[in-house]
């Protein structure tokens, strides 16, 4: 066994009782909790980002087909003011 | 998991990187890149759980040291012995700490890295390979490099 050896081993023995302080464990999972908090929020925004297209092509849609029953409903009642018009 | 491995990959960073309050910070962080890899499925069980949390201690303390060293964060060899003490033993590990932080200092972190993996923690070469992703090869060109420098300077 080289002196070198000899060091390592000897600090490899006096460094053997570390252990980490109190509170350590406690500490670490508040970090993991936090973490898992965090990626949650970052997960819902990116899903909202990925979806605001679809969202938008539907509320377009939407708001399309709200038009053309419009314009229907409208044409329909004035029919009907005709038909009650001339009825009268 | 944090129960069963905590103390020896906290022992595993002191030896790292010189001082508990890094490691600690270090060992916290990597159990966080653990958790995050776990939960999104990205740990592929190829190497042992116990090979793959020294691997991601290993990156993280790399990366610790070298943000330390771009004076990211003032600290100094000192700070082994800046913690409070919680009795008789562990103040003598600090005082060791403090020793191994001085006479390894100068090492750069690869082959700090493959000299505390080997000589303190008693990984085999091919375990320290595995750990560094790098080959065997390497691991033993780093360690004769390492005990080169090391032998070098007590010469001096």
């Amino acid at each position: 066994m080289t002196d070198l050896d000899r060091r390592l081993s000897e600090l490899r023995e006096r460094t053997a009782a570390l252990h980490a302080r109190p509170g350590f464990r406690s500490r670490v999972l508040a970090a993991v909790a936090a973490d898992t908090a965090s990626v949650f929020g970052v997960e819902l925004v990116r899903s909202a980002r990925r979806l605001a297209p679809f969202a938008i092509a539907l509320a377009l849609l939407a708001a399309g087909l709200a038009a053309r029953d419009e314009r229907t409903s409208s044409a329909g009642v004035a029919a009907i003011e005709e038909t009650l018009v001339l009825s009268w | 998991l944090v129960e069963l491995t905590g103390d020896a990959l906290v022992r595993y960073a002191a030896r790292l990187l010189g001082n508990m309050a890094d490691a600690e910070d270090v060992v916290q962080e990597s159990y966080v890149k653990a958790h995050r890899a776990l939960t999104s499925g990205r740990f592929d069980g190829r190497a042992s759980l116990k090979t793959w949390l020294y691997r991601i201690v290993t990156h993280t303390a790399i990366d610790h040291k070298r943000s330390r060293q771009r004076g990211e964060r003032l600290a100094t060899s000192d700070t082994a012995l800046e913690v409070g003490f919680d009795g008789g033993a562990q103040a003598e590990s600090y005082v060791a700490l403090h020793e191994l932080e001085q006479w390894l200092t100068t090492l750069p972190v690869e082959q700090r890295s493959a000299l505390v993996l080997q000589s303190l923690e008693g990984f085999t070469n091919r375990e320290v390979a595995a750990i560094l992703e790098c080959s065997e090869g390497a691991v033993e060109q780093r360690l004769v490099r390492a005990r080169a420098a090391l032998r070098d300077r007590e010469r001096v």
